[in-house]
């Protein structure tokens, strides 16, 4: 087991030292002028010139590449173009509504997702159908579109919850429940049903494996059959789903943030974009990039301890 | 990341390819997919969901004719309307004309979504199959590729393009489609490792055919089907991302119309026109919907997929297949027996109609006493067996008859009951060793499950009464065999850890389906030794399933042998074997190569056993039978008591004397 996690973190740093390189080169070879983003259309080409060779921008690729990877290395992004404030300290300023909205939204995912995708396959007939029925539906609902929705109906109309706004879970519990209800749903509904869908499918073959019948044949109760030995096969190709949901997560709350106007990462990283601030865009691939993959090593540990295939072989 | 690779059979990721497609000269290629397209178009929310994309599509392509409203004219006197005559879909917060706004916005969206899932099936399959055909670094390489893109989320990184590069839709939609390749790199990769390993690719190679049109010529036809499955799911999903940026306001940037755009211009009017929110919700609704649906349709072939067919209460009962049977005496139960089967019948029910697999099996087992169940695969005899047990696969139920165990009759019970049954009374051990018990449990701990369960014992006991039973099964190091995984040890053991799991309830029967069918020879011959020893040392009866006379002449007392799902010869093992009184135990008896006559062909079974729904009406045998008369064929034969045992044959004295006769041929051979 020691090995098979090494080899994973192994893994781990190596894919966030890719991810981090191909960011970078995406930005640092961009045909925008940034100084026209700082400056203002109107400044002249001295002032360019000179913001140009301050900020270092003359310096060949390569070389910036080596002095960013060195200021990563000690936890230094850069500075945003805009405010003049350190990259990190913004992007750790905003992080938790993300890391919120997306670990709320996983776990909210996986349990009604593995829940309701097992009584599927294991009830079969009607309930069968109108589980999958439902979450082949909710799959092609736009999140963003279902946010809305949700403003609609439970704030603007029913008066429920509040349309926006965010309290942070150690201020006040109560307060940032009816805050994040709506986000979370919003956000979550779409992945569960991609979890539903692949909870019913791997139960299915697992209901259809011999030992579940040897199981049953020993005369254990149904509930230990099904959600201990069925669920923990099962649970082996969902595990992959939910990673992969996780990141779609991520990427939702880009576009929730926006409709419920929190203050996460999402937001920052679009009103960065609107300004061209290309330290910040930066900054926030690389933080993204480190979160999920972080999260891709848990989901591997996990995975290994569950399948004593993966991690005896 | 073998994780990731494992991810074929959900339903985001790509479908694994049917294994076995890959051989195939053109005609045949040509007919499957014909069939794939005359399939789709068996499935009606396959064929409305294919209508609702083209007729959009068509729709976007001539707005100018469909929706001849400018969607750019504002009129503010006529601002957010509800729809009428004149706005079909009502109006906007600037009077702009909905209908036309949707189907003008329409070609930004499907047009990017279709632009971004050809640039990701342009840039996947290559790479995919270059990773799969020469392995080794680019392999590495490539599939690093794919999980780049996998750990970042999409929207984040077209972000970053749009940053870099400027709002711009084509862009960004040329960069989702790369950020999108992942999933036909996957899929190429897997196809290309699959028809690597088939033996013509080398044999091309040695005709000098360069690896290119080797791919070109083999991979492409193979890939198709799943292929399109991958472009509908990534359209779909496509789709999605692109309204996500343009409800940010990027990708086209107002005021040009574009599905995600006037999402968020319904978010502002929220309060003041929330109708805003309906249409562009339904369409793209729709529009992803058929995406997926058609995905699914084009992909039903994998496990999962297939429909299990819902029976509402208002819709027609199934058909029930016509099988005839006979009205055959039934013998009183004998009072000793452990079970006593009387007139057993199982059905199964599929998506044209109900029909039986088992019918009328009646016998009986002594305490103590080894019941072969013998005959082909295919002849109801592993449905008896479960049966037993009260354990049908799904789909099939037993719908007469009764299973009297120690007394009482376990036919209806409910699972609960059911279970007081299993494990303690009766229990089951069944063909497959290694993939009898649950792999991601160890051994001991499945022992110690079912021990806790059985007897309420607990920790230190738990694990001696696991070594117990482990060492009573024979198993060399039982301690080392408790810490192990099935995967870990080789199919006797399995089989012996499956046995002693049976034993954990201290049962009186044991069910042993086809026990040894799996084994290596010399294995099966410890396993039947190890049952023969529990059936002593522990007094067990045991009901040994299995197409191996020879299995039956070594263990058993008595042998009921099934075909098409009906007990056709039941006795002592001497006589059975000795002289059989019905045709098919006789040619089964001369298919054994032990019984071959020397210098003469083996006497193979002509013909194969017939499926459920055709079996004949007279004798089922009589097709394969070389006594069938037409009397054999006219009416069902009821099962009788001739010469000392039962037997549903009706020229059993010609069997006889061919027997006598065929005994002196050999003497003389």
């Amino acid at each position: 087991m020691t090995l098979y996690i090494l080899r994973r973190v192994g893994i781990t740093v190596l894919m966030v030292f890719i991810v981090v390189t191909l960011a970078f080169f995406l930005v640092a070879l961009m045909p925008n002028d940034v100084t026209s983003a700082i400056l203002g259309p109107d400044a002249t080409r001295e002032a360019r010139d000179a913001l140009r060779e301050e900020m270092g921008l003359n310096d060949p690729a390569l070389v910036r590449y080596f002095s960013f990877i060195g200021g990563l290395i000690q936890g230094d992004l850069g500075t945003s173009y805009v405010s003049r404030q350190p990259v990190v300290t913004q992007v750790l300023d905003r992080m938790p509504v993300t890391l919120t909205l997306s670990i709320g939204g996983i776990i909210l995912t996986t349990v009604l997702g593995v829940v309701l995708g097992v009584i599927a396959a294991t009830r079969g007939g009607w309930v069968d159908s109108a589980i999958r029925g439902s979450a082949g539906v909710v799959q092609a609902i736009p999140n963003f579109w279902l946010a809305v929705l949700l403003v609609l109906v439970f704030a603007v109309n029913l008066k429920l919850l509040p349309a926006s706004g965010w309290t942070p879970l150690t201020e006040d519990p109560m307060e940032f429940f009816r805050a994040a209800t709506l986000p979370l749903l919003a956000i979550g509904l779409a992945a569960t049903a991609a979890v539903v869908r692949q909870a019913r499918v791997a139960m299915l073959d697992v209901q259809a494996r011999d030992y579940m019948q040897t199981l049953r044949a020993t005369g254990l109760p149904e509930w230990r059959v099904i959600w201990i030995h069925g669920l923990r096969n099962a649970s082996i190709p969902v595990l992959t789903v939910i990673g992969l949901q996780f990141v779609a997560l991520f990427g939702g709350a880009v576009l929730i943030e926006q409709v419920f106007a929190l203050p996460g990462v999402g937001s920052l990283v679009v009103a960065s974009v609107n300004v061209g601030d290309m330290p910040m865009i930066l900054g926030v691939v690389v933080a993204l990039s480190v979160v999920i993959l972080l999260m891709n090593l848990l989901i591997d540990i996990l995975y290994g301890v569950l399948n004593p295939k993966a991690r005896l072989a | 990341m073998t994780r990731a690779r494992m991810t074929q059979a959900s339903p985001t990721a790509a479908p694994m390819p049917q294994a076995g497609t890959t051989q195939g000269d053109k005609k045949t290629r040509a007919r499957r997919s014909d069939n794939a397209l005359a399939r789709l178009l068996r499935r009606p929310g396959a064929v409305v969901a294919l209508a609702f994309l083209v007729l959009l599509t068509f729709a976007v392509i001539f707005a100018d004719v469909v929706a001849p409203i400018n969607p750019l004219t504002q009129d503010l006197a006529r601002a957010r309307e509800l729809p009428s005559a004149a706005h079909w879909l009502g109006t906007d917060g600037f009077g702009r004309d909905i209908y036309s706004r949707l189907i003008h916005g329409g070609g930004a969206t499907l047009g990017g979504a279709a632009l971004a899932a050809i640039v990701a099936m342009a840039i996947g399959i290559p790479l995919g199959m270059l990773g799969g055909y020469f392995r080794g670094w680019v392999d590495t390489v490539v599939s690093r590729f794919a999980d780049v893109f996998q750990a970042l989320p999409t929207i984040v990184i077209l972000m970053a393009v749009i940053g870099a590069f400027g709002n711009n839709n084509t862009v960004a939609m040329v960069a989702l489609g790369v950020a999108m390749c992942e999933g036909f790199i996957r899929l190429a990769r897997a196809m290309t490792l699959q028809v690597r390993r088939e033996l013509y690719v080398d044999a091309a190679s040695v005709a000098g055919i360069t690896p290119a049109s080797i791919l070109v010529r083999h991979v492409f036809p193979n890939i198709r089907g799943p292929l399109l499955v991958q472009l509908s799911i990534t359209a779909g999903a496509a789709l999605l991302i692109q309204a996500g940026l343009g409800f940010l306001g990027l990708g086209t940037p107002p005021p040009a119309p574009s599905w995600g755009g006037m999402i968020d211009e319904a978010s502002d009017l929220i309060y003041l026109h929330p109708w805003l929110l309906v249409p562009t919700g339904v369409i793209m609704i729709l529009s992803i919907l058929s995406f997926n649906v058609l995905g699914d349709a084009l992909a039903s072939d994998r496990p999962g997929g297939m429909l299990a067919g819902v029976r509402l209460p208002w819709m027609k009962p199934l058909p029930i297949a016509e099988q005839h049977v006979a009205n055959s005496e039934t013998l009183p139960a004998d009072p000793k027996a452990v079970v006593s089967v009387r007139d057993l019948s199982v059905s199964f029910t599929d998506r044209s109609s109900t029909f039986a697999v088992v019918q009328n099996v009646s016998f009986d087992v002594m305490p103590g006493e080894a019941l072969g169940i013998v005959g082909e695969s295919g002849c109801g005899k592993s449905v008896t067996a479960k049966a037993l047990l009260g354990l049908i696969a799904p789909g099939g139920k037993i719908t007469g008859g009764q299973v009297v165990i120690n007394g009482a009759d376990v036919v209806g019970l409910k699972n609960r009951e059911l279970r007081k049954v299993r494990g303690t009374t009766i229990a089951l051990v069944s063909q497959e060793p290694m993939v009898a018990l649950d792999p991601t449990f160890t051994i001991g701990a499945q022992l110690r499950e079912s021990i806790a369960h059985h007897t309420g014992r607990k920790g230190r006991e738990l694990n001696d009464r696991a070594l117990e039973l482990l060492r009573l099964v024979g198993m060399p190091d039982p301690a080392q065999a408790a810490a192990s995984y099935t995967f870990q040890v080789s199919g006797g053991m399995a089989q012996r850890a499956a046995i002693a799991l049976a034993l954990t309830g201290e049962p009186d029967v044991l069910v042993a389906d086809e026990p040894t069918t799996a084994l290596d020879v010399t294995v099966q011959a410890e396993i039947l030794d190890l049952l023969r020893r529990l059936r002593e040392e522990l007094g067990l009866a045991v009901i040994i399933v299995t197409h191996d006379l020879g299995v039956i002449a070594d263990l058993c007392d008595r042998a009921v042998v099934m075909y098409a799902g009906q007990v056709i010869e039941q006795g002592s093992v001497d006589t059975l074997l000795t002289t059989p009184t019905h045709p098919y135990t006789r040619a089964l008896l001369a298919s054994m190569p032990s019984n071959a006559i020397p210098g003469l062909p083996l006497d193979a079974i002509p013909g194969a056993v017939p499926a459920p729904r055709d079996w004949p009406e007279g004798c089922r045998f009589a097709p394969r039978c070389a006594f069938a008369t037409d009397a054999c064929r006219s009416a069902p034969v009821p099962i009788v008591v001739q010469h000392g045992g039962l037997s549903r044959c009706i020229r059993v004295d010609e069997v006889l004397a061919a027997s006598q006769v065929r005994t002196k041929e050999r003497n003389i051979a």
